[in-house]
């Protein structure tokens, strides 16, 4: 939609994207030969509600979260196409909260947490998911096309991807950050083995690797999307994980201390 | 001696219903004041209520509350409700409380809430010391602890396929027990990293992760003690302040 009204262009500025439903009523939908389709435009006499209270609006909000969690709207973002050397800045859990607070704005940074949860021995099901590459949306293998109804390759043969999608809670001396998804191509530097690998794996090797992470102390790059609704408040996406090298983790202890 | 009633204006409802706006606004002393627009013309609506009591000076306590409604479509910046709290006194009619409010400001208008605790779980490097006093708050916060310590005696099989051992820091030592079942070679003298939940009860650290250590690990450890006591005293001073 198009707003050249000043009020309703401070009011959109306040929304959060894919955290927000709007009702507009008595919009002018119009051609716009510009940008070559059919554009709404608010003017004086449209009204914008908020987050209404009705059963359409709950329902379009789960169905965004649904496809803002499987990561296709996260489709201009690509995880491997992120220099993590850009980020310097280093944050305790409470901090990264704090921060999400503040402002609605995706954001970067680095963590010197344990990891606290990681389920690499539960079924393999749970580590490794198949997803449609055009949507990301869950699907099997033998589907003949992908069952998500607005993805946009519906109509052609399934194209699916098969990677790790895990999700890993971190927690230092000021709290836990939870669920955050560690995923393919990211995973496989972390563990050091490929999907391919893992599968063929015993159950006690999967638990030998599992304790290789599990409560150490790890150097995390992670990127941090605020989601008010979200029961934590915010959503992480770990863009690199290791385990921490203790000169590293002393300076940042100091720092801290200052 | 004039008791001040104080009119709290945030939203606390709103409902649609066709063209009708209701905004319900919740007042300190519980009263609903329900406010309601109408879709096609401006409508002056006003709304008293009175609550009185006298003091031994004379002064009472009595508030007008008057709302004007501007019609939608929304105009964030037009005044949308008007509060306006009067006193009566002896000596004439006191504004107490004169807010006019449009969308872009009630947006604003938040109850000053105090962050509440945070609870989710925290790993704490420190000192066997100081893993003792930081334990008598596990009632009000979660933790578990990550200690370096040396083994301080053999490993000895326990029922139920515990495995006890002792750790030492200096001159403190501590009683350790782990039950999973894979331990690795722990060898007596030597610098070893544990994590696990302090039983205050018993005394006892029950370890869920234990390896050998690294003596640059312990030189870090000394830093991470420092700031995990810094954050716990902070904690323990804004529990005090519940």
């Amino acid at each position: 939609t198009h707003s050249w009204d000043r009020e309703a262009i401070q009011l959109v500025q306040t929304l959060i994207p894919r955290e927000t439903v709007l009702f507009i009523a008595d919009v002018k939908i119009s051609f716009d030969s510009f940008r070559n389709g059919m554009a709404a435009t608010v003017n004086s006499k449209t009204i914008i509600t908020v987050n209404p209270d009705t059963r359409e609006a709950s329902m379009l909000f789960s169905y965004a979260r649904e496809v803002a969690e499987s990561g296709a709207l996260d489709q201009d973002e690509k995880a491997e196409d992120m220099s993590v050397d850009s980020i310097t800045d280093v944050f305790t859990v409470s901090q990264l909260k704090e921060k999400a607070q503040e402002s609605p704005e995706a954001f970067f940074g680095i963590m010197y947490s344990f990891i606290s949860k990681l389920d690499l021995d539960s079924s393999v099901s749970k580590v490794i998911r198949t997803r449609c590459s055009r949507c990301k949306f869950q699907v099997t293998d033998d589907m003949q096309s992908c069952t998500n109804q607005l993805c946009p390759g519906r109509d052609q043969g399934l194209s699916a991807t098969t990677g790790f999608d895990l999700l890993v809670d971190f927690s230092d001396h000021t709290g836990t950050l939870h669920a955050c998804s560690l995923r393919s191509p990211v995973a496989e530097h972390t563990l050091g083995c490929t999907v391919k690998e893992f599968t063929s794996l015993t159950d006690e090797e999967r638990t030998a690797m599992k304790w290789k992470f599990l409560l150490e102390r790890c150097k995390i790059y992670v990127k941090i999307l605020p989601s008010p609704k979200a029961r934590t408040g915010i959503r992480g996406m770990v863009l690199a994980c290791s385990l921490a090298d203790p000169g590293e983790v002393k300076q940042h202890m100091s720092a801290l201390v200052q | 001696m004039c008791v001040w009633v104080s009119i709290v204006v945030p939203i606390c409802r709103t409902t649609s219903k066709g063209k009708h706006r209701s905004i319900y606004v919740q007042c300190k002393k519980r009263n609903r004041v329900p406010l309601t627009s109408a879709p096609s013309e401006n409508e002056f609506f006003s709304h008293s209520e009175y609550m009185t009591s006298s003091d031994s000076e004379g002064c009472c306590n009595i508030f007008h509350c008057k709302c004007i409604f501007i019609q939608v479509p929304m105009d964030v910046s037009r005044p949308l409700a008007h509060f306006l709290v009067t006193r009566k006194t002896t000596s004439g009619t006191d504004k107490v409380f004169d807010k006019k409010l449009s969308l872009s400001s009630m947006a604003q208008e938040t109850f000053p809430v105090k962050p509440a605790i945070e609870n989710s779980l925290r790993i704490l490097t420190a000192v066997i010391d100081g893993m003792r006093h930081w334990s008598q708050f596990k009632d009000k916060v979660s933790y578990l602890f990550e200690i370096f310590a040396t083994l301080d005696s053999a490993v000895t099989l326990g029922r139920h396929g515990a495995k006890n051992f002792l750790m030492r820091n200096g001159k403190t030592v501590v009683q350790c027990v782990f039950y999973e079942n894979k331990l690795p070679r722990l060898i007596r003298g030597q610098l070893h990293r544990c994590v696990g939940n302090y039983d205050r009860s018993r005394d006892v650290l029950m370890c869920v992760s234990i390896r050998p250590g690294l003596p640059s690990e312990l030189q870090n450890a000394q830093e991470a003690v420092k700031a995990c006591d810094a954050e716990m005293r902070a904690l323990v001073k804004s529990l005090n302040e519940v």
